[in-house]
């Protein structure tokens, strides 16, 4: 009847998300820690991309950082500690609609997760990795962690941590089937949103190492980087995360990376004079096995029991 | 040191026993409310010329106890009940392959990430073999500060004895409670290990760490032998019974903490005039059973108070079976019943009998 389905008045509402619509419980991470500027640059980013509540998912292992799904105001998995990952690729495996985004701490992901960060690297999911990396385990107090320098000293290593941090740009560069590799830094509001955005666009698994300040356990930890932009080198290309011209004029140490090149990617991200932030890696190509697990998902129940029966039919006596 | 008390914590205290019975070997990962527990060992460990080494988790730490006791050194390796969870296939292999090594678990809320309040919901999980197969282990249930010392001592000689891993179980007041204690000024026991892999002399054949038996009579041989070994563990058997020589007409049975607990209850109930006593399991596993068996016929009825909803309570049941009634009050989730709840508890019990 005059164009309009009788029924019009059901359709949906065109909606407009506000930040209020991403912000959760309110977050009890100390003052000054980097995770509230990553929280935020999460929720502004959903909010831009309008993102539908209702449709994100942010999953978590265990730690400080991974009590990010209770301050997001979307679904939400705080799971087990070091198992973020297999969480969330089993979210991904049956809901191809959800966007995700895993929260994880450095203890999570490099150390009791370690083998779970390596395959799900290789599956290659699609989804946003966030790796917060403090340096230290912060919510048992003060251990140390795969990546604390070498003779930091912690409740675990009184006299000095014994051996050299582990680089985990360099091991995920590392894994078969990496497809996309960043590093950022929680104190630069700008590229940490960028890189996340950039992430966010790509079609599989995106790591994003967040370098992150934990006042509590590591006052000043990374107060050099902070104090001395030059201690930064800020990786731009065309294809690389896009670059504010202010981000220009800060970081002066820079450097044309072209992210399709997985040999200089490897180089940058073992450098040792500068922390590289920016895109090491991306490829839109690599494999995919939520391509595959999500399959046969618009199955209706009926092709289901035909299936299952079609099977059974091979024992038949 | 030796013989001279010493305000302790107890976690701190279970980490200096351990050392003190000649344990220089720990692995570990953190997890509250025991992180104290290497966290001691790392200050501790490497002066004495000890190996501490903070795993990549549990996984690997109990992995690592196995590497390590295979070579006959005394090992142990401490956590929290989701940590222990992890460590239950590893615990398996010790049992099957024979390698003796301590295992602490400092209990905390469950299930799942549950709190880091303290809990007893693991006593099941503990007790009934914790690992897959036909096996079993000791587990020792210290109540006090002073005896979390006195049975690790005991831990690792049984574990030697019977080259078969020891579980101490704690919640997480044993871990955090601070007491006077002393510590045995003996010398660790020392037990000839022949089957350690520690280099092959030419006079014996090699040794290899395994618990693999491919063929099923075999394994079942192994089993036998292994089964055997379980049965001479009822030894083993330990159980305070107190302010029970006067038959009182109500046992409390609580275990732990819980037991302390108890204990200031009965105090007051008695106070009262009521006739209340404990019996406390110290061995978890084997079941005390030779003590709790006079008490059924004195008694007139059982409560047993726990840090769960209801575990230890099931082998008071399947002991005492129809002869007494065995009633049972729990908290969980890192609630701890307190004095007041179990003395309105056992007053209730005793209004009930007045009334049959
Ligand atoms: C199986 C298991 N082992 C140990 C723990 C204790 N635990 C919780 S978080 C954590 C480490 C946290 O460090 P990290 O991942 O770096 O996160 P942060 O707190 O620094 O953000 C540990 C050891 C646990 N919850 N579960
Ligand atoms: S302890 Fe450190 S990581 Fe945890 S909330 Fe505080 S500042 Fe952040």
């Amino acid at each position: 009847m005059f164009g309009l389905k009788q029924d019009w008045q059901l359709d949906e509402k065109a909606r407009h998300f506000v930040l209020e619509d991403y912000e959760g419980a309110a977050p009890r991470w100390c003052s000054g820690c980097g995770d509230n500027a990553v929280l935020s640059a999460v929720q502004r980013l959903a909010r831009d991309l309008q993102l539908v509540p209702e449709k994100t998912v942010t999953v978590a292992g265990i730690g400080c950082s991974s009590r990010f799904p209770h301050y997001m105001k979307t679904y939400g998995f705080h799971g087990l500690h070091g198992r973020a990952l297999p969480v969330a690729s089993g979210v991904r495996a049956r809901r191809p609609d959800l966007d995700i985004f895993v929260a994880t701490g450095d203890g999570d992901c490099c150390a009791i997760g370690t083998a779970h960060w390596i395959h799900a690297i290789r599956y290659n999911m699609k989804m946003v990795v966030m790796l917060l990396d403090n340096n230290v385990y912060g919510l048992t107090k003060k251990q140390t962690s795969p990546t604390s320098r070498r003779s930091f000293t912690s409740n675990t290593h009184p006299q000095g941590s014994l051996l050299s941090p582990l680089n985990p740009l360099s091991v995920t560069l590392g894994i078969t089937n990496a497809s996309f590799v960043a590093q950022t830094v929680d104190w630069n509001p700008a590229h940490v949103y960028e890189t996340l955005k950039a992430a966010h666009a790509h079609p599989g698994l995106a790591f994003v190492r967040i370098l992150q300040r934990c006042p509590h356990f590591m006052d000043g930890h990374f107060q050099d980087i902070q104090d001395d932009p030059s201690k930064i080198l800020l990786m731009t290309h065309d294809k690389g995360i896009p670059i504010d011209p202010s981000l220009k004029r800060l970081f002066k140490n820079q450097v044309v990376h072209d992210p399709s090149d997985l040999d200089a990617a490897r180089r940058y991200a073992d450098t040792q004079d500068a922390v590289p932030i920016g895109l090491f890696y991306r490829n839109e190509h690599a494999e995919r096995y939520d391509l595959d697990t999500a399959r046969g998902i618009d199955m209706t129940p009926q092709q289901r029991m035909k299936a299952v029966d079609a099977e059974l039919d091979r024992f038949l006596v | 040191m030796a013989g001279q008390r010493l305000l302790m914590k107890g976690t701190e205290a279970i980490a200096e026993a351990a050392i003190r019975a000649g344990c220089h070997h720990f692995f570990g990962y953190p997890i509250t409310p025991q992180t104290e527990i290497p966290e001691y060992m790392s200050v501790r460990l490497p002066p004495l010329g000890g190996t501490y080494l903070q795993a990549e988790s549990e996984v690997a730490a109990i992995n690592m106890l196995y590497g390590a006791g295979g070579a006959g050194v005394r090992v142990m390796t401490s956590s929290s009940s989701p940590g222990v969870a992890l460590m239950s296939e590893g615990f398996s292999y010790l049992v099957g392959a024979e390698v003796p090594a301590v295992i602490v678990n400092i209990m905390r809320g469950g299930p799942g990430l549950g709190n880091i309040a303290p809990a007893q919901g693991d006593y099941l999980e503990m007790t009934r073999g914790f690992g897959h197969g036909d096996m079993h282990a000791i587990v020792l249930a210290p109540s006090t500060v002073q005896e979390a010392v006195d049975v690790m001592g005991l831990a690792f000689d049984l574990a030697d004895e019977y080259r078969n891993p020891v579980v101490v179980i704690g919640d997480g007041l044993l871990g955090q409670m601070m007491e006077p204690v002393s510590f045995p000024d003996t010398e660790p026991k020392v037990f000839d290990k022949p089957w350690a892999t520690t280099g092959k002399a030419k006079s014996r054949p090699r040794n290899i760490t395994n618990s693999l038996y491919l063929d099923a009579d075999q394994l079942e041989a192994h089993v036998r032998d292994l089964d055997v070994k379980f049965q001479r563990m009822d030894v083993e058997q330990r159980a305070e019974c107190w302010m029970t020589d006067d038959h009182p007409e109500i046992v409390i049975v609580a275990y732990g903490t819980m037991a302390r607990i108890a204990k200031t209850a009965i105090r007051q109930l008695r106070a009262k005039g009521l006739s209340v006593g404990l019996y406390r399991p110290i061995t978890a596993w084997p079941f005390p059973s030779r003590a709790l068996e006079p008490l059924v016929e004195p008694t007139r009825a059982f409560l047993t108070v726990e840090m769960s909803l209801g575990q230890l309570v099931q082998d008071i049941r399947a002991q005492v079976g129809r002869r007494r009634p065995v009633s049972f009050y729990g908290r969980a989730g890192g609630v701890v019943p307190t004095v007041e709840e179990i003395i309105s508890q056992v007053e209730l019990l005793h209004a009930s009998l007045a009334a049959a």
